[in-house]
C-alpha cells in the first residue's frame, strides 16, 4: 500500500470540505447547474440515466482490505448494495444522492480514498498493470512512477480545464504490456537504458485512444531519463492545453492534435517547451524516488519453496474444477512460492465487473487471510489477490467456490469487458450488459472455453468506446438502427504490445442474433486453427476475415 | 399526432422525473403531462429550466399513447422510465419503497 | 469581510469591486478592493477624466503610444485568454497591470498564458482575470499567477475570498510557489 503522509491526507480532507461547500451552494442556488457541473465532474460525480454516478479513484488499482471494506460499507449505506469496477481500475456507484456525496467523500478520506479528477477535462487516474509489483516479466515496479504522476497531476492548476479528458498509463513490463499503454493519451513504458541496461528510464508514447477516432499511440520520446519524467509530461500537457482543439468535443483529444500535426512536428513542439523547463525544479531526485518507494509497503514475504511444479500439478490434477481455475485465474509471482490470483467478476449471467457489498467484504477477508491485505483492480474489471502462498491455492479455491467467486474464466472469451451501456448510461445507443450475460450463458461449457484459449471480448454500448471494443480480439459495438438495438462485430483488436485496432466484419446483427454470431466466430476459429497453440488473435491475423464472413454471412438465409 | 413530455433529472438523486399538469414533477412517466402543441412544450421547457433546485437539464421527449397509457417512444427513454433491464441486485423492499415515495 | 479601500470615493460609474491578492506567495492575503481601471475596446473613447487608469489591447497601446504617454493616469494592457504568450510577453514587460480575458471558464488556455507570463517572462505587475471568472476557479488561477480577479456579474465576493484559500498545501510547483512539494517537504 502507498502510505499517506500528512500532506496527502490534508489535501483530500480539504478537497472534501471544498466539495461540501460547492454542493451547499448548488442547493442554495448560489451557483447554477452549468457552473456546478465541471466542479462535480472533477469529483467524479456524473449524471446518468437513472441517477447520479460516483466514480471513486483507485490509483493504479491498488486497494487495502480496509479500503475494500469501506467501499462495501458505502455501497450498503449510500447506494443499492453493489458497486461496479471500471475499465480504468476505478470503482463506480450508480445510485448516490447529491446531498450524501460530501459524506461519502468524508468517509472515503478516512481510508485515504477520494474521487478526485475521475471525470472532467483534466488528468485522470494514472493506471497500470494489475500485476505491478509481482509480475515475473516486470523490469521495474511501475507503481512508484504512477504515484509520482498522481501527485503531480492532482490539482494541477494549469491543466484543470484541458480541451478534453487526459489519461495516462504506465507499464513496468516492456515485453508484456497489461496496461494498454498504446491506447492512452500518454503511455509510458519502463525500459532499460540504452547506455546502461542496469539502469532504466522511459519510452514515452503519445496520442493513443479509442472512442470515435481510435488511434494507436506513437513514440514521442524513445528514451527519457527517469529524473525528467514530470518535466516531460508537463511539456506535453502544456502543448496540448495551448493547442488542442476546443471547437468540437469529438475532435479535442490529444490524439487529434498529434494526428493533425504529425508526430514529428508534435514532438518538436514538446521538446522545445521541455528545453525551457527540463533543468529546473521539476527534476526528480533519487531521494524522492526513494521516499515514494519506501512509502509503498512491501509485504513480509516468507521464504518459500518454489512452487511452479506444484502449481503445474494442480493444473493437470484430478480435480478438474481446481485445475481449470488454476489454468486461467492463477499466474506466477516473482517471489518464489507465491502466485497472483484473479477473482473473476464475470460470473455467468451477471453484469460484468459488479460486486455486492457482501462479496466485497468477503474478498477483503480473503485478502487478509491469503494475501497480506492487498487487492488490485484489473482494468479487465476483475479483482486480483496479488500475493497468495501457492500451496494454499486449493484451499483458496474451495473458499471461493463456496462464495460463488470461482468462475474459471479469466482471460477467456467470457471474461467480458463491457461498459454499463444503455441500462445505465445516457450516452449509450444500445445495451451491453444483457449481451454480455447472454454470451456467458451461451458459452457455459468450461472445457470448450478453455480449449478456445485466451480471447478478449469487449462490448461498448456506443461509439465512445468505454468498453474498449476497438482493442478486443472480438469487439462488439452497440448501435441504434431505426430505434432498434443492433450490434457491429469487429475482429483482430489488441491492447497489448502488438496493439491493433479491430476491423468490422460485416453488417451489424440484431439483438437476437449477436450471441449466435459470436458463437459462430468461435466455431470458425476452432475449425480453422492450425493447432490449439495458435491463439485466436493469431488465427484472425493469419486467415483474415474470409472464413468468418463465409460462416456468418454467406450461410445466412437471404 | 406527435406527443411530447418534459422530463429532467431530479437534482437530489438524479432520478428521472416528468412534468405534470400541476407544474410539479412525478417519478412516473404515466402521470406526466402529454403535450401536442410545440409552443406550449417550449414554454414549459423554458420554465422548467428555471427550477434548478428540483430539476437538472430538462428536455422534451416523444411519448406515445396506447391502451396501456402513456409510454416513452424511444428505447432509451423506456429504459430510463423503467429502470435498468438487468441488475446485480434487485432493489431491496426498503429501497423500492423509498424510490416510490420519492424520499 | 469586505474591506473597502479607505475613503476612495466612487468617482466614476465604471468603478467596481474586485478581489485582489496582496502578493504572489501562496499565503498572500486576499481582500476586496474598489477598482477604477477602465477596460477599453479598440473603439471606446478615452475617459474624460484623464487620471483614470485604462487598459487597452496591445495593438491599441502601440498605435496610441503618444496619447497614453500624455495622459496623467497609468495604462496597462488586456489580452485574450488564447493569446500566444510568445507574441505578447515582451510587449507587456514593466506594465503595472495586465488583464486576461477568460472567454468561457471551460477554456483553460489562459492558465498557461498567465503562468508563462509569470514564470518564463518574469511579469511582475498585477495580473488580473476578467470575463467568465467564477469563484470556484480562483484557487487555480492564483496558483497560475493571477493576483486580481474581476468576477463575472452577480458572483459573490465573500465566496471568492473563501475559495481562494481552498487548499493549504500543493503537490506541484506553479507560479505562486515554483518548487514542487518534493523539494519543500519536511517529512
Amino acid at each position: 500500500m502507498y502510505r499517506y503522509d500528512a500532506y496527502d491526507q490534508r489535501l483530500i480532507d480539504e478537497r472534501t470540505a471544498q466539495f461540501r461547500d460547492q454542493v451547499a451552494r448548488r442547493l442554495s442556488g448560489e451557483i447554477s447547474e452549468a457552473e456546478f457541473k465541471p466542479l462535480r465532474l472533477q469529483n467524479g460525480l456524473y449524471m446518468q440515466l437513472h441517477a447520479y454516478m460516483l466514480r471513486v479513484a483507485i490509483p493504479y488499482g491498488l486497494l487495502s482490505s480496509d479500503q475494500l471494506r469501506k467501499l462495501a460499507e458505502i455501497a450498503r449505506k449510500y447506494d443499492r448494495g453493489y458497486a461496479h469496477f471500471s475499465t480504468r481500475q476505478n470503482v463506480q456507484y450508480n445510485w448516490p444522492r447529491l446531498q450524501d456525496v460530501p459524506e461519502i467523500l468524508a468517509e472515503l478520506a478516512t481510508v485515504q480514498m477520494h474521487a478526485i479528477q475521475t471525470s472532467g477535462n483534466c488528468i485522470r487516474n494514472t493506471t497500470s498493470d494489475q500485476f505491478a509489483g509481482v509480475a515475473r516479466d516486470e523490469l521495474v515496479d511501475p507503481r512508484i512512477y504512477c504515484e509520482i504522476i498522481r501527485q503531480w497531476s492532482t490539482f494541477h492548476p494549469e491543466f484543470a480545464f484541458l480541451p478534453r479528458k487526459f489519461k495516462i498509463a504506465v507499464t513496468g513490463a516492456p515485453t508484456a504490456d497489461r496496461a494498454a499503454v498504446r491506447v492512452h493519451d500518454i503511455g509510458i513504458r519502463v525500459i532499460p537504458s540504452p547506455e546502461d541496461p542496469s539502469n532504466h528510464g522511459f519510452e514515452v508514447l503519445v496520442g493513443g485512444g479509442l472512442g470515435r477516432t481510435p488511434r494507436i499511440a506513437e513514440v514521442c520520446r524513445s528514451y527519457l531519463e527517469r529524473e525528467d519524467l514530470l518535466s516531460y509530461l508537463e511539456a506535453i500537457l502544456r502543448v496540448y492545453n495551448r493547442n488542442g482543439r476546443r471547437d468540437n468535443k469529438y475532435k479535442a483529444r490529444i490524439k487529434i492534435l498529434v494526428g493533425a500535426l504529425g508526430i514529428d512536428s508534435f514532438r518538436e513542439q514538446v521538446e522545445a517547451e521541455w528545453a525551457q523547463i527540463r533543468d529546473g525544479v521539476m527534476k526528480l531526485s533519487d531521494e524522492e524516488f526513494e521516499r515514494v518507494s519506501t512509502a509503498f509497503e512491501t509485504p513480509a514475504y516468507a521464504t518459500l519453496e518454489p512452487s511452479d511444479d506444484f502449481v503445474a500439478g494442480l493444473r493437470l490434477g484430478k480435480d478438474r474444477a481446481l485445475g481449470r481455475w488454476v489454468a486461467s485465474n492463477v499466474v506466477g509471482h516473482k517471489v518464489p512460492g507465491y502466485s497472483a490470483v484473479t477473482i473473476s467478476l464475470k460470473p455467468k449471467g451477471k453484469p460484468p465487473g459488479d460486486a455486492t457489498d457482501e462479496q466485497m467484504e468477503l474478498i477483503a477477508e480473503l485478502a487478509d487471510d491469503y494475501g497480506f491485505g492487498r487487492i488490485v483492480v484489473a482494468h479487465e474489471q476483475n479483482l486480483v489477490l496479488p500475493d497468495v502462498d501457492s500451496r494454499r491455492l486449493p484451499e483458496l479455491h474451495a473458499r471461493l467456490t463456496q462464495l460463488d467467486l470461482a468462475e474459471p474464466n479469466v482471460g477467456k472469451v467470457t471474461d467480458i469487458i463491457a461498459c454499463p451501456g444503455l441500462d445505465y448510461c445516457n450516452l449509450a445507443n444500445a445495451r451491453s450488459i444483457p449481451v454480455a450475460t447472454r454470451i456467458g450463458q451461451r458459452l457455459d461449457d468450461l472445457d470448450y472455453l478453455h480449449d478456445l484459449g485466451d480471447i478478449s471480448l469487449n462490448i461498448s454500448g456506443c461509439i465512445n468506446a468505454c468498453g474498449h471494443h476497438h482493442v478486443g480480439n472480438i469487439g462488439i459495438l452497440g448501435i441504434d438502427k431505426q430505434g432498434e438495438e443492433y450490434y457491429q462485430l469487429m475482429l483482430g483488436g489488441s491492447a497489448s504490445d502488438d496493439a491493433s485496432l479491430g476491423k468490422i466484419l460485416g453488417p451489424a446483427f440484431p439483438s437476437d442474433e449477436i450471441v449466435e454470431a459470436v458463437a459462430n466466430v468461435l466455431e470458425t476459429y476452432i475449425r480453422g486453427r492450425e493447432s490449439a497453440d495458435e491463439r485466436f488473435l493469431d488465427y484472425v491475423r493469419r486467415a483474415g476475415f474470409a472464413p468468418f464472413k463465409e460462416r456468418l454471412y454467406d450461410q445466412r438465409p437471404a | 399526432m406527435k406527443l411530447w413530455m418534459i422530463t429532467a433529472s431530479a437534482t437530489d438523486d438524479g432520478a428521472p422525473i416528468y412534468l405534470q399538469a400541476s407544474g410539479r414533477w412525478t417519478h412516473k412517466l404515466g402521470g406526466g403531462l402529454p403535450l401536442s402543441d410545440e409552443a406550449e412544450r417550449d414554454a414549459l421547457l423554458e420554465a422548467a429550466r428555471a427550477d434548478e433546485r428540483t430539476a437538472c437539464d430538462p428536455y422534451a421527449i416523444a411519448v406515445e399513447r396506447s391502451e396501456l397509457g402513456l409510454s416513452a417512444a424511444s428505447l432509451k427513454e423506456k429504459i430510463r422510465a423503467g429502470g435498468p433491464t438487468i441488475s446485480l441486485v434487485e432493489p431491496s423492499p426498503q429501497r423500492r419503497m423509498r424510490a416510490a415515495v420519492g424520499a | 469581510m469586505t474591506n473597502a479601500q479607505p475613503e476612495t470615493p466612487e468617482l466614476h460609474p465604471g468603478a467596481r469591486r474586485i478581489v485582489r491578492l496582496r502578493g504572489l506567495e501562496p499565503d498572500a492575503k486576499a481582500e476586496v478592493a474598489i477598482d477604477h481601471w477602465q477596460r477599453l475596446t479598440d473603439d471606446d473613447p478615452y475617459p474624460s477624466l484623464d487620471a483614470l487608469p485604462v487598459l487597452v489591447s496591445i495593438e491599441r497601446a502601440e498605435a496610441d503610444a503618444e496619447t497614453l504617454r500624455a495622459r496623467s493616469g497609468p495604462w496597462g494592457v488586456w489580452l485574450r485568454g488564447d493569446d500566444e504568450v510568445e507574441a505578447v510577453a515582451e510587449r507587456v514587460r514593466g506594465l503595472p497591470v495586465v488583464a486576461i480575458e477568460v472567454p468561457k471558464f471551460t477554456d483553460g488556455r489562459h492558465f498557461s498564458l498567465a503562468r508563462l507570463l509569470r514564470d518564463r517572462y518574469g511579469f511582475a505587475g498585477e495580473l488580473r482575470a476578467f470575463g467568465d471568472v467564477l469563484p470556484d476557479q480562483l484557487f487555480y488561477m492564483r496558483r497560475c499567477g493571477y493576483t486580481a480577479f474581476e468576477l463575472a456579474p452577480g458572483k459573490s465576493l465573500d465566496t471568492a475570498l473563501r475559495t481562494l484559500e481552498a487548499f493549504s498545501v500543493s503537490y506541484q510547483g506553479a507560479a505562486d510557489e515554483r518548487r514542487p512539494l518534493y523539494r519543500r517537504r519536511e517529512i
